[in-house]
C-alpha cells in the first residue's frame, strides 16, 4: 500500500463519470490543515461532483483517496464523517419540517438508554449556535420557516459543531444577505485559524479571492489551475474557468 | 393575527373537532351510542385497525407506502390455523403468524429499499404475490381450527374486567409506536428519510437498511394483527383483513392531516381509528347500509385532507 505525503487529505487521479458525460477526469486534489481552498469552475465544472466524492456521496469511477496518509474508501457520507470531514451541501441538507436542534444532531443525536435526550440537545445547539456568533430566537420552529441565512446557519452549525478536520462549503453564501455572507468568511477564517481545513465553493470570485489561500479551477471536469491566491486575480481565474490558460504549480 | 390564530388552530385540530362533532351527532341521534358499552366496543373494534395503521405509520413517516398488508394478513391466518393444527403449539402458531408478517414485510423492504422499485408498484406486486399464494394454499376456504389450545381465544375474545383483551394489546403496540416514532433514533431517522432522503443521506444515515426496517415494521403489525383475527374469528379465514388496506390508507390520511405536522404519527394513528370506527358504528345504529359506510369514509378524508390544503398546510404524501 503506498504511503501518501503530508497532505492530510489527498485525492489522486479522481474520475467519475455519469452516464455520456465525464463529470470528473484524472483530478488530483490535496488539503492542508489550516488551509482554506477555494473550489471554483463554471456550471458543470465538476465542483460539487468532486466534493461529492470526497464526502462519500458518490463513489469514483477510478482514483484514490488518502486520509492522513492512510488509503480511504467511502461508501457512504457516515464513512466521511467518521473521519471528520463534514459538508456543508449545497441545498443545505436540512429537513425542512424538524426543528433546529432535531436537524443540528440529524445522524448523531443524543441518547440514554436508547431514549433522546430532547432538552440535552436543544441547549448544546444553542450553544453550538452562539459559538458561531448566531442566534436564532425560535429554535423549536420547523426550519422551513427560518430565512435563509439562518437556514445556513444551521447546516454550517452542524458541520462545524463536530470538531471536524475538514469542512466543506458548498456555495454557502448563495442567496445570503451581504451580513451574513460577512458572517460566513468570519468563520471559514476562525475554522482555519483552528487548523481546519476548509474547502470553499462559490460563484463570488471577490469572496474566493478574499479568503482563501489557495484557488482550485476546474473546467470540464479537468483540473486547469491549482495556484496561491496571491498570485490569482480575478483575470486569471475568468480565464482559467472559460479556457483560455492553464497554470500549474502543482504539488 | 386573529386569522392566523384561528387558521392555525383549525389547521392543528380540525380533524379532532370533526372527530368530535360526528361523536356528538352520533350520541344525539342514537340512543345507544353513547354509552360506556358502545365505548369498549368501539376500543375493541378499533384495536385491530389501529395496530395496522401503526406499523403502516412508519412505511409511510419514511415517505413509503406499503399496498400489501391486507392480502398479507390472509396468508398469515392461513399459516397460523395451519400451523396451530398441526402441532397444538401456541407458540410456534404465534411465531409463524409473526414471521409470515416478517417475511413478506422483508419482500417488500428488499425490492423498495434495496432494489429501488417504486413501494406503490413493488408493495402491490407482493400483495398479488401473497394473494396467490393463500388461495393456492388454502383453496379459497377457511382453514378451522381442530382442537386449538383455550388459551388461544383469550387474545382475541378474553377480556381483562370489563376490558376485551385486544384492547390491551392496542394499547401496548401504541405505547411502543409513539415511544419509538417520538423519542429513539430510529423514529427520528424514519421521519428525516420521509422529510428529506438526502439530508438524511448527507446526515450519515443509513437510508436503505431504515427503510427496510419500516417494511419489517409493517409487516411484524400485520402478523400481529392476524393472530388476534384469527383468534377472534376461530378459524384461519384467507380473505379476512383485505378491506383493512381502505381502512388502514384511510386512517393514516387522516392522520397525516392531523395536528398540522404533514406527516403521520402514532397518535393521529389512534385517533384516525378511532374517528374511522366510530363512523362504522354510528351509521350501523343508524341502519344505514354497510356499504353507504365506505362512502362516508371517503368522504371524511377527502374532506379532512381538503381543509388542510386549503389551510395552507403542506400534506406530504407521496405516490410513485
Amino acid at each position: 500500500m503506498p504511503v501518501a505525503d503530508e497532505h492530510l487529505v489527498e485525492m489522486r487521479g479522481i474520475c467519475k463519470r455519469f452516464g455520456g458525460i465525464q463529470a470528473l477526469l484524472d483530478v488530483d486534489f490535496w488539503l492542508d490543515p489550516g488551509e482554506i481552498v477555494g473550489l471554483v469552475g463554471d456550471n458543470g465544472a465538476g465542483k460539487s461532483t468532486l466534493i461529492k466524492i470526497l464526502s462519500g456521496v458518490y463513489l469514483p469511477d477510478k482514483g484514490e483517496i488518502y486520509f492522513q496518509g492512510r488509503r480511504v474508501h467511502f461508501e457512504s457520507p457516515h464513512d466521511a464523517k467518521a473521519l471528520g470531514i463534514e459538508t456543508v451541501h449545497q441545498d443545505r441538507g436540512l429537513v425542512g419540517n424538524f426543528d433546529v436542534p432535531s436537524n443540528i444532531f440529524l445522524g448523531r443525536e443524543i441518547t440514554r438508554f436508547g431514549l433522546l435526550r430532547l432538552k440535552a440537545m436543544e441547549r448544546e445547539a444553542r450553544a453550538a449556535l452562539q459559538r458561531l456568533g448566531m442566534e436564532i430566537a425560535a429554535l423549536r420552529a420547523p426550519v422551513m420557516n427560518l430565512s435563509g441565512g439562518q437556514q445556513q446557519a444551521v447546516a454550517v452549525g452542524r458541520a462545524i459543531s463536530t470538531q471536524p478536520k475538514v469542512v466543506i462549503m458548498d456555495e454557502p453564501t448563495a442567496a445570503l444577505a451581504v451580513k451574513e455572507v460577512h458572517k460566513v468568511l468570519e468563520l471559514m477564517r476562525r475554522l482555519k485559524d483552528e487548523g481546519v481545513a476548509v474547502v470553499f465553493i462559490s460563484h463570488v470570485l471577490q469572496e474566493v479571492l478574499a479568503v482563501t489561500d489557495r484557488i482550485v479551477v476546474l473546467r470540464k471536469g479537468i483540473k486547469v489551475g491549482d495556484l496561491p491566491t496571491s498570485e490569482a486575480d480575478i483575470d486569471l481565474i475568468v480565464k482559467l474557468m472559460v479556457g483560455t490558460g492553464e497554470v500549474n504549480h502543482g504539488g | 393575527m386573529n386569522r392566523d390564530l384561528w387558521k392555525h388552530f383549525i389547521r392543528r385540530y380540525g380533524t379532532v373537532i370533526g372527530g368530535v362533532l360526528i361523536f356528538i351527532g352520533f350520541a344525539v341521534t342514537t340512543p345507544y351510542f353513547f354509552t360506556f358499552h358502545n365505548f369498549l366496543l368501539i376500543l375493541k373494534q378499533m384495536s385491530l385497525l389501529t395496530i395496522v395503521s401503526l406499523g403502516f405509520t412508519f412505511v409511510m413517516a419514511a415517505g413509503g407506502f406499503d399496498m400489501s398488508i391486507g392480502f398479507a394478513m390472509g396468508l398469515a391466518n392461513v399459516f397460523l390455523a395451519s400451523v396451530l393444527n398441526a402441532t397444538g403449539s401456541l407458540a410456534l402458531a404465534v411465531l409463524t403468524a409473526l414471521g409470515t408478517g416478517l417475511v413478506v414485510g422483508a419482500l417488500n423492504g428488499l425490492l423498495v429499499a434495496f432494489l429501488r422499485l417504486p413501494d406503490f408498484i413493488a408493495t402491490f406486486a407482493v400483495g398479488s404475490v401473497t394473494y396467490g399464494a393463500k388461495m393456492l394454499y388454502s383453496g379459497g376456504y377457511p382453514v378451522f381450527l381442530v382442537s386449538p389450545p383455550r388459551s388461544f381465544f383469550t387474545i382475541g375474545q378474553g377480556t381483562v374486567g370489563p376490558v376485551p383483551v385486544p384492547v390491551f394489546i392496542m394499547l401496548g403496540i401504541l405505547i411502543v409506536s409513539l415511544v419509538v416514532l417520538n423519542r429513539t433514533k430510529l423514529g427520528r431517522h424514519i421521519y428525516a428519510i420521509g422529510g428529506n432522503p438526502m439530508a438524511a443521506l448527507y446526515a450519515g444515515i443509513n437510508v436503505r437498511r431504515k427503510r427496510f426496517y419500516t417494511f419489517l415494521i409493517s409487516g411484524l403489525s400485520v402478523g400481529i394483527t392476524a393472530i388476534v383475527l384469527t383468534s377472534r374469528l376461530g378459524s384461519g379465514q384467507p380473505e379476512a383483513g383485505e378491506n383493512f388496506l381502505l381502512d388502514v390508507i384511510s386512517v393514516c390520511f387522516l392522520s397525516t392531516t392531523m395536528f398540522g405536522e404533514g406527516e403521520p404519527t402514532g397518535a393521529g394513528a389512534f385517533v384516525g381509528a378511532f374517528i374511522i370506527t366510530m363512523l362504522n358504528n354510528g351509521l350501523t345504529m343508524l341502519n344505514v347500509p354497510y356499504h353507504v359506510q365506505y362512502i362516508t369514509k371517503g368522504m371524511v378524508v377527502i374532506f379532512a385532507v381538503m381543509l388542510s390544503v386549503l389551510l395552507g398546510q403542506k400534506v406530504r404524501i407521496k405516490f410513485l
